[in-house]
């Protein structure tokens, strides 16, 4: 988009729906004059990479959409480049997503589980693989769940 | 498999691309980092979710970046595939590596798994970043672990970020030893917290240096200006006095970049000289002194008058006492008070009192009633006493000094006279605009009220869960009695009230008992102060 430069010539948008957009300037004209973010430059191999984890509450109430529209945004804000808008949609499904088992993370998406039941036997099977692991690790949580549930009762 | 797929209603989350989804997952593993470390790793669910979620994450290097061995979470047995698996799905990227190793009993089986893990890491540490180590043991069985690595001469050639806290309140030396771990050098090491572990020197490239339970002499902070010209933050607690005297007209030891400096004593020192006195700090902006063990300020810190960049100031469950030193008394507030510029005063656990003088005791509003809740006032009873007069005229500058201490000179207007100072009560720290307290005692809570009331400029109000819940369920205020609304029968905190000039119209507006938390509110911003300890 910045190559484009001042025209007056239509910009297309073909990804972009119009209600979409509308959102988009909205997010925009709120958070006009603020800093950009800093360039995504190789910010992975950086110890003093701060991620914050916390979303304004002016962005919490924007974002509270559909689903639909959520997941446009975020192609919208991706395919406009808008990085603080594609870091705020997508803190927000990861917030939808924390806490949440495989099959609570498949409901709320309506996504398949498209293990075979040759995998799903596997992960069952297979002494100390990661997936073994996985489920020790669950095995274990939920033993100390139920332990602190019966110190609380006690 | 319940639901065929031609049935399933339709999933926008699998619209997006990987790399958007993978960004999601990125985002989720950012969030893991601010929960508890028994938390479930989310990692864990979304590679149970669909093949495609978990081929994504298994060629997402970047997910598997922050390592927490998880020695409380899983069979003792399991851990080193644990940490094997998520060092090899890191691939070439920079990692972090977090061992919260609590085993209260430590056996050979624990030991020999813990060494299986760190010799897991051994190959990788070339790409190290951060490496944090927490044990409820000390030093003594733990370090066995380390010298399981340390023969492999590896240089930490990335790590910025090194973390070793252990049990125990042994005092350590600064030395000169090789760094406890299993590398043998740090060249980009940044920031270092050490507790009950050797310390290594010289300390290179620091910036944020934090230590516990060592012994501070001259000579080691002399090396360590000079190795670390650019620290930023020093806290040095739970220390123990160094026994070598002091010349305090030693040169002194410049910190040109300090800007925080913490320190607390792990014993009471002896009336000497200490070590901070030597430090010349040009941008310190916040000190904390921590802990009841104080020294003298006066010969430990440096001197107040070069602090002239210090704004924020937290005193630490510190009690300021009266103090004899070489026949004379002093006040060691005075120290606090002499300092110029302070804006912020965080008060944890300390008594405001000896650095805002106490009322009148015949004119203090007391309180006391939880069963009433209620705040109950000498000035409930109308008395010819109570009246509009200004405030500062309630407080009389006596009060600065208790009856066995030298008067208080305040460092900002020295040359006022008593009855000059006396028209302006709390007039020391003009500059004074955010207070934070941490406290249990009600007394505090109505000092603070005192002060809002009597210093306009102070527009901020932290304060903790316990002084919030006092506030709000411990005190109430009575204001006066609305049946007699003359300027004769005010409360002293209508009395108080009136002096601030936003609040004039405060009396006609409010009648009756009104909370305190409500007061505050109105006249200051009050947020939360999250006590982290």
């Amino acid at each position: 988009m910045k190559n484009v430069g001042e025209s007056d010539q239509p910009i297309p948008l073909p990804n972009v729906s119009s209600s979409v957009l509308k959102k988009v300037l909205e997010y925009c004209e709120h958070h006009r004059g603020e800093p950009l973010p800093a360039p995504d430059a190789d910010t992975s191999q950086d110890d003093t990479r701060k991620r914050t984890t916390d979303i304004s509450e002016w962005d919490q109430k924007f974002i509270t959409v559909d689903q639909e529209m959520l997941f446009e945004i975020i192609l919208a804000a991706n395919y406009l480049d808008i990085k603080s808008l594609l870091d705020v949609g997508c803190k927000t499904v990861a917030n939808m997503i924390k806490g949440k088992t495989p099959e609570e993370i498949r409901k709320l998406f309506n996504i398949v589980n498209d293990f075979t039941p040759e995998e799903e036997v596997r992960l069952l099977a297979l002494p100390h693989s990661y997936h073994q692991l996985i489920l020790s690790f669950w095995h274990h949580q939920a033993q100390i769940k139920k332990e602190n549930e019966w110190a609380e009762d006690r | 498999m319940e639901n065929p797929a031609h049935l399933q209603p339709p999933s926008f989350l699998e619209t997006l691309p990987n790399e958007l989804l993978a960004k999601i997952f990125l985002a989720g593993v950012d969030l893991d980092n601010s929960l508890t470390p028994l938390a479930r790793p989310s990692l864990i669910s979304y590679c149970s979710v669909s093949s495609r979620w978990r081929a994504l994450c298994q060629s997402t290097p970047e997910l598997w970046t922050i390592i927490r061995v998880p020695f409380e979470q899983t069979r003792h047995q399991d851990v080193v595939a644990w940490t094997t698996t998520w060092l090899e799905r890191s691939k070439s990227c920079l990692f972090d590596f977090i061992v919260d190793f609590q085993i209260s009993r430590l056996g050979p089986s624990v030991m020999r798994h813990a060494m299986a893990v760190m010799s897991a890491l051994a190959p990788h540490v070339a790409r190290l970043r951060k490496f944090h180590f927490a044990a409820d043991q000390p030093w003594g069985p733990i370090q066995s672990l380390f010298r399981t690595t340390s023969n492999s001469p590896i240089v930490a050639s990335e790590l910025k970020d090194l973390q070793l806290h252990l049990l125990g309140d042994v005092g350590f030396y600064l030395q000169n030893s090789t760094y406890p771990i299993c590398f043998k050098a740090a060249p980009r090491l940044q920031r270092q917290s050490l507790r009950s572990v050797p310390v290594p020197l010289p300390m290179h490239g620091l910036t944020v240096l934090r230590i516990e339970y060592i012994v501070v002499n001259e000579q080691e902070l002399r090396v360590l200006a000079v190795n670390s010209p650019a620290l930023e933050e020093l806290a040095l607690t739970q220390l123990y006095p160094s026994t070598q005297p002091l010349d305090l007209k030693s040169p002194k030891i410049v910190f040109p970049t300090l800007c925080s400096l913490t320190v607390s004593f792990r014993q009471i020192p002896r009336p000497v000289a200490g070590v901070f006195a030597l430090m010349s700090t040009p941008n310190l902006s916040y000190l904390q002194i921590r802990g009841i063990c104080q020294p003298d300020p006066f010969v430990s810190f440096p001197d107040p008058a070069t602090l002239t960049n210090l704004h924020t100031l937290c005193l630490n469950d510190i009690t300021l006492n009266s103090s004899q030193s070489g026949g004379v008394s002093r006040n060691d507030a005075l120290f606090y008070l002499s300092l110029p510029s302070v804006k912020h005063l965080q008060l944890i656990s300390t008594p405001p009192q000896s650095l805002f003088p106490e009322q009148d005791a015949t004119r203090k509003p007391v309180l006391k009633s939880r069963r009433s809740g209620e705040l109950r006032s000498h000035f409930n009873r109308p008395s010819p006493s109570s009246s509009l007069a200004p405030r500062a005229n309630e407080i009389d500058l006596q009060t600065l000094t208790r009856a066995q201490w030298p008067t208080v000179k305040l460092p900002l207007s020295p040359q006022k006279s008593l009855s000059t100072s006396a028209t302006v009560p709390y007039n020391h720290w003009p500059n004074l605009t955010t207070i934070t307290l941490d406290t249990i005692r009600a007394k505090d809570l109505l000092w603070l009220c005192e002060l809002v009331a009597s210093r306009p400029e102070i527009e901020t109000v932290y304060l903790s869960h316990s002084a919030k819940r006092h506030l709000a369920s411990s005190l109430s205020m009575w204001k006066g009695d609305p049946a007699s609304n003359t300027k004769g029968s005010l409360s002293s905190w209508d009395a108080n009230l009136q002096l601030k000039p936003l609040r004039l119209s405060r009396y006609n507006v409010e009648h009756g008992d009104m909370a305190p938390a409500d007061w505050l509110e109105k006249h200051v911003q009050v947020l939360d102060y999250n006590v982290t300890k």
